[in-house]
């Protein structure tokens, strides 16, 4: 971390000596932390610095974070990384200021030179990414193998099939948005006062508008834990599908969550699924805790009303169940459709009384098995999409 | 020239509206480089308000474009009277050659301003607010990144409108829907969050002025509290204004588990939240406050 022999610099100097290229190296700086800093960005915030009084470092601080970020998650990142430079180095008193309480802050606790440490920071992994996988690790996850090389052709074609149908089928909802067209819909007024006038003003034609057909965004939460096992290999089908097809986000959760789709992007299914499980990944199960970190970390950018989302788990779940119920009817209440595969349902004696698939249950559209081809084979005509 | 900080602030304040010094700051910024806002939080922290109160500050004319989803350019922008055209056309009859009428009743004159057309026409500074921008779908926030970035309009049968004035743009979102990086790039950007205890107190004093001092520290403390217990719809600035309104209104001598109970409507917004907030949940929420009302 920081260098505390280097000679320090007063809070600032940087910024008052030169305050175009300390705006440069902040630039430089958030995009290390992974903040996607555009041209357009730099050029407003030296704006911004130009109508700013430079004595006031708050006012600095506020008119830059307005010109540099641009979600919430954005904030917590500037606030470091400006703070970091600005010639603070505690991080917890960092955070506090953050929250904007009043005052300038004096030139407080000796730092290192912004410039060499700022370059170790870079290095370092951000807060944010290991917050992705969640911090449930632990050494105790142990390794799990197994083979996913014992599917017949024959099934998977059948299940290539399948997907194909269920593909097909997911393609139907209609938009809000009307285009030009049908013969049912609202008159265009537009188009057809267009066409009056070529008529002398009759309007032998009325044009029609419709809804649009808008093709649907697929999120896919699959359990890898040990009790779902035996069904891992129609699992790494639905994995494998979604390399191919356009708009579908795969997870996988045990006790944490994956992003997998970045990884089934990079390499072949077989190989991410190999070094995920180097991870450690399936080993235990929190789903309402991998649920709140879906939630957390891409349920404002994936859920919406074209998003279907599929959760593939037999419900059995060892933490808590408030968790899971509350991640739950949020998500339903954000998606289109939620539809939840449990396998464990290929039993006719089966009825759904592990707690957590109980608390989830009243948050599902569609409650059905994947334990087969033939149950798998059902499904497209569960997700009846009206409208 | 234009207003400092402190100026903004104030100005805010004349209408009502308490902001702290960092949204003054966007606010100042935003009008000094003619620069779209964009402000995110959650509902009911008060995103609107910030273009009615700047509106009010300015005296300009707040123009409101509340987005949808299926919103298209037609209801954004500029649709033509086609009523006017028909009776023009008419009125030419079988004589009149075509392509004349035709460039006629695409004039100016017939043509409908929509909110963004305008906000972009008018003569003096307005202020444009595109409300829940994020309802709004892709193709929509695609075109309104080029009226945000040149302020100008292409309409297809008149050509390109310019603005006259640079209105002060003012976005805002619940983050229903990811914006684009491009829109975001555009604007300064200001995330709202629920006002502290203090910031609370100021803004009921400043929204109702006769309010009983007692009732607003017991609503803010109470509210407070609730926004901290996990609720599915936490309350907003909106909803704890309504709740003071209604234990005002009925005549309560001081805010007690009973009166919260009753008024409780007023501020929470869910069954499931409202379920969960039972007598002895409300009590526990008001006793840590100042003087426990409860024998």
């Amino acid at each position: 971390m920081a260098d505390f022999d280097t000679p320090l610099a007063k809070p600032g100097e940087g910024f008052r000596t030169d305050p175009d290229r300390w705006v440069g190296r902040l630039c430089l700086a958030l995009r290390a932390e992974g903040l996607g800093v555009a041209l357009s960005e730099s050029v407003l915030a030296g704006h911004c610095v130009r109508s700013l009084d430079r004595d006031d470092e708050w006012d600095i601080f506020n008119g830059l974070r307005a010109a540099f970020c641009s979600s919430e998650g954005d904030l917590p990142v500037f606030d470091r990384c400006f703070w970091q430079l600005w010639g603070e180095t505690l991080a917890s008193s960092t955070e506090q200021r953050a929250v904007g309480t009043e005052g300038p802050v004096g030139p407080g606790q000796p730092e290192g030179g912004a410039g060499p440490e700022l370059a170790e920071r870079a290095t370092e992994p951000s807060d944010l990414r290991s917050e992705a996988f969640g911090s449930a690790y632990s050494a105790a996850e142990h390794l799990t193998r197994r083979s996913f090389a014992d599917v017949s052709d024959q099934e998977l074609r059948e299940l290539d099939a399948w997907i194909e149908r269920l593909m097909l089928r997911l393609s139907t909802r209609r938009s809000r948005r009307m285009e030009p067209g049908g013969r049912r819909g609202p008159v265009d007024l537009r188009r057809s006062a267009a066409s009056a006038v070529r008529t002398e003003g009759e309007w032998v034609r009325l044009l029609r508008r419709r809804r649009r057909r808008d093709p649907p965004r697929l999120v896919v939460l699959c359990d890898v834990s040990g009790s779902m096992e035996r069904y891992s290999r129609f699992l790494v089908r639905f994995l494998l599908a979604t390399g191919r097809a356009r708009e579908i986000e795969t997870f996988a959760f045990s006790t944490r969550l994956t992003h997998l789709t970045p990884w089934l992007v990079r390499s072949r299914v077989d190989d991410a699924l190999a070094e995920l499980r180097a991870r450690g990944w399936s080993s235990g199960t929190r789903i309402g805790e991998s649920l709140e970190t879906f939630l957390r970390l891409h349920g404002r950018s994936m859920l919406g009303q074209r998003t279907l989302v599929v959760i593939l788990s037999d419900g059995l779940d060892q933490g808590e169940v408030e968790p899971l119920e509350r991640a739950m009817r949020e998500i339903q209440r954000r998606a289109r459709r939620v539809i939840w595969l449990n396998p464990l349902l290929e039993s006719s004696r089966y009825a759904p009384e592990a707690r957590g698939m109980r608390a989830a249950l009243p948050h599902v559209d569609v409650f059905a098995s994947a334990h087969n081809l033939a149950a798998l084979r059902e499904l497209p005509d569960l997700l009846r999409l009206q409208g | 020239m234009q207003p400092g900080i402190e100026q903004t602030r104030e100005g805010l304040l004349s209408q009502g509206y308490v902001a702290d010094r960092a949204l003054a700051t966007t606010v100042h910024l935003a009008l000094a480089l003619e620069k779209p806002m964009l402000v995110e939080g959650a509902a009911g922290v008060g995103k609107t308000e910030i273009a009615k109160a700047l509106a009010g500050w300015l005296g300009s004319d707040l123009i409101r474009l509340q987005c949808y989803e299926g919103l298209d350019v037609h209801t954004a922008l500029y649709e033509w009277n086609y009523q006017k055209q028909l009776l023009r056309i008419r009125l030419e009859g079988d004589s009149a050659d075509p392509a004349d009428v035709e460039r006629t009743i695409y004039g100016p004159e017939y043509l409908l301003e929509r909110p963004l057309l305008q906000a972009i026409r008018s003569e003096d500074r307005v202020v444009l607010l595109i409300d829940e921008v994020d309802r709004a779908d892709e193709e929509f926030e695609a075109f309104l990144l080029e009226v945000l970035s040149d302020f100008q309009i292409s309409v297809p049968e008149l050509g390109t409108i310019e603005a006259r004035t640079r209105p002060v743009v003012v976005l805002t979102s619940n983050g229903t829907r990811e914006l684009s990086d491009a829109l975001r790039r555009r604007c300064l950007y200001f995330w709202i969050d629920y006002p502290d205890a203090d910031t609370e107190l100021a803004i009921l004093r400043s929204r109702l002025p006769d309010v009983k001092e007692a009732t607003a520290r017991d609503v803010v403390g109470l509210v407070q509290g609730l926004r901290a217990e996990r609720l599915s719809k936490p309350p907003g600035i909106a909803e704890t204004i309504d709740f003071v309104s209604a234990i005002e209104a009925m005549g309560a001598e001081s805010v007690d588990g009973e009166t919260v109970s009753a008024a409780l409507g007023a501020l929470v917004k869910d069954p499931a939240d409202f379920a969960a907030l039972d007598r002895s949940r409300i009590d526990s929420l008001l006793r840590p406050d100042a003087d426990p009302p409860e024998a």
